[in-house]
């Protein structure tokens, strides 16, 4: 603001002066531009079919139809089966990966060497692209040849070597869990670490001066210290996970018999196996309404912490 | 407690504490190492019981097959295209929105950025759907103009916000300084203000060329031509069906598919990981 008035003065100078409102506006209107055609054109279009008959075969005229394609969802109840695999899947992950991330980053926080070094070591696995990072799962947890199978056969996790982990559905859960949480893991570590970073080291030494143990200067000090880099790295991974699709796909697709068919899976498939886009756009619009509820509370939630410190 | 006995804990606590870290660091390793020495042997030797854990009868036969099959080769060139592709055109677009958002007041600025940042929590199938008809209509469906297009729209709310605030870091005085000179609002920013915003061009051309590079269903359904996929549809898709049983030659090739990526790693490590923070942090 400061900036635009004392900016009058010279813009006048010139012949053709565009004012800085427009001028501003101007360097945004590209990126406007192309959001505008990729995402907000498609996603309203996604929002009309979502109420039509909108197949492979009427691809140019698609047809409104009173609601059948929701209807129909709930019809056969798959659409709670996917959105339960949905929240169960993002649960897991989000929750291992922060309790796990948070854990690791105050280990680099304290006083050791190469840290450098070993924050890079540990940040590899982000770098592996998620296909990859299926297909190696995969043959991580091979039902004969897998390392990994043998390796928990050997300490005695599992009681028998040859353990199919992707046809039971618990089991296959278990397995994109793991490899989902190894590929982001780094990224939470490394926002945490950051966020413990910025926590005034002042508050933990009058903390601990006061006697207090570890793990209450961790939960009545370091956290709340941190609360907004948690809250930000929490719903990162919240919003990365629902849209998850490739690691899943990859690996069970979906299966063993929809046990992990969340909602990214079946509408894709609806969409893009069976044709039928609709439907797919359904199930979609009936996530984003999902999204947008949660986003509602979550701003809620924090909005009461502003207010509270 | 003695001067003895606290040192004593002291190397206890160290040794404990690095005894972790090293524990960690193999847990996080042992996929890779178990990727790489898998991709370094026959499938004889793959497919033995129990497991090998040391390379045996090293060979190099899996790598060779991948990179004299032409088809595989071009899912490379195609991958190095787009991502390449996304990386310059986000640039492009972020560094005058980013400049846009961070130096001027404007009517509904708050409101756009919290617009476009909320944009990752759009479904993408949804997006994609539409997106496909659309794309179909106007010709760009095998096009790397339209992957490019794509990758461009997903990496930008971020690269925007990145590029913000990396130039909120440039004190204002010497946009003022540079008026002063003469200079105009332009040149201010091309000449003056971008060449001090270099480690944040890295770290979101890094973010943007992973992102690109890591995609799978977008390729997938922009891309449906052999000639035109890449890596990620390709080697996903050969592991269902030329690689369903050879473990050797997909581990190599999900090895070969993931080097670009860790020797852009080796050297940006530091702007990387300024990217991963900074919109978290800041934002």
């Amino acid at each position: 603001m400061r900036d635009m008035n004392s900016k009058t003065s010279h813009t006048k100078k010139r012949t053709f002066a565009i004012s800085d409102n427009i001028f501003s506006i101007l360097l945004i209107l590209p990126t406007l531009i192309v959001l505008g055609i990729v995402i907000a054109l498609p996603m309203l279009k996604g929002i009309y079919v979502s109420f039509a008959d909108y197949k492979i075969g009427n691809l140019n005229d698609p047809v409104w139809n009173n609601f059948e394609n929701y209807i129909s969802l709930f019809r056969d109840g798959k659409i709670l089966l996917y959105f339960t695999n949905t929240i169960v899947f993002v649960a897991l992950v989000v929750s291992v990966q922060f309790v796990a991330g948070l854990a690791v980053a105050m280990l680099l926080n304290t006083r050791i060497r190469w840290r450098g070094g070993i924050r890079a070591l540990l940040l590899i696995p982000w770098t592996i692209p998620s296909v990859v990072v299926a297909i190696l799962w995969r043959w991580l947890v091979h039902e004969q040849y897998g390392s990994l199978n043998y390796l928990l056969y050997k300490i005695g996790i599992t009681d028998t070597i040859n353990v199919s982990w992707l046809l039971n559905p618990n089991l296959a859960l278990a397995v994109i869990v793991l490899a989902v949480v190894w590929k982001q893991l780094p990224y939470m570590m490394v926002m945490l670490l950051a966020g413990l970073h910025s926590v005034d080291q002042s508050l933990i030494e009058a903390s601990k001066i006061d006697g207090a143990s570890w793990y209450n200067t961790l939960l009545s000090v370091t956290i709340p210290a941190m609360r907004p880099v948690i809250m930000t790295s929490i719903w990162i991974a919240v919003m990365a996970n629902f849209q998850m699709y490739t690691i899943i796909s990859n690996i069970t697709g979906g299966g063993p018999n929809d046990a992990t068919a969340t909602l990214s899976i079946a509408a894709y498939k609806t969409a893009f196996r069976s044709f039928d886009f609709g439907t797919g756009a359904a199930i979609g619009v009936i996530w984003l309404l999902i999204l947008a509820f949660a986003t509602l509370i979550n701003n809620k939630i924090s909005e009461k912490y502003n207010n509270d410190y | 407690m003695t001067y003895s006995q606290s040192h004593s804990n002291k190397i206890i606590v160290k040794i404990l504490k690095y005894g972790a870290i090293l524990g960690l660091i193999a847990v996080s390793l042992f996929p890779i190492y178990i990727m790489v020495i898998s991709s370094l042997m026959p499938n004889a030797y793959i497919f033995s019981f129990p497991p090998k854990f040391i390379p045996v009868h090293v060979t190099f036969d899996n790598y060779s097959k991948i990179f004299i099959n032409p088809e595989y080769l071009a899912y490379f060139t195609n991958s190095f295209i787009t991502s390449t592709g996304a990386t310059l055109v986000t640039l492009l677009l972020s560094i005058p929105a980013g400049y846009s958002f961070s130096r001027y007041g404007f009517f509904g600025k708050s409101f756009m950025m919290t617009t476009i940042l909320s944009i990752q929590m759009f479904p993408i199938v949804v997006i994609l759907i539409s997106l496909y008809t659309f794309y179909l209509k106007w010709g760009m469906l095998n096009t790397y103009g339209g992957l490019i297009l794509a990758h461009t729209t997903f990496s930008l709310p971020l690269a925007v916000l990145l590029m913000k605030s990396f130039f909120d870091t440039i004190p204002r005085s010497l946009d003022e300084a540079a008026k002063i000179d003469g200079a105009g609002r332009v040149r201010t920013m091309v000449t003056i203000l971008l060449p001090l915003t270099k480690p944040g061009l890295v770290a979101v051309g890094i973010y943007t060329f992973l992102h690109s590079w890591d995609d799978f269903v977008l390729a997938l359904v922009i891309m449906q031509e052999t000639s035109m996929k890449t890596l990620s549809v390709g080697i996903a898709q050969s592991f269902l069906g030329e690689y369903a049983h050879d473990y050797g030659g997909m581990m190599a090739f999900a090895f070969a598919g993931s080097v670009p990526i860790l020797i852009l790693f080796a050297f940006f490590q530091r702007y990387m990981v300024m990217g991963l923070t900074a919109g978290a942090v800041k934002g």
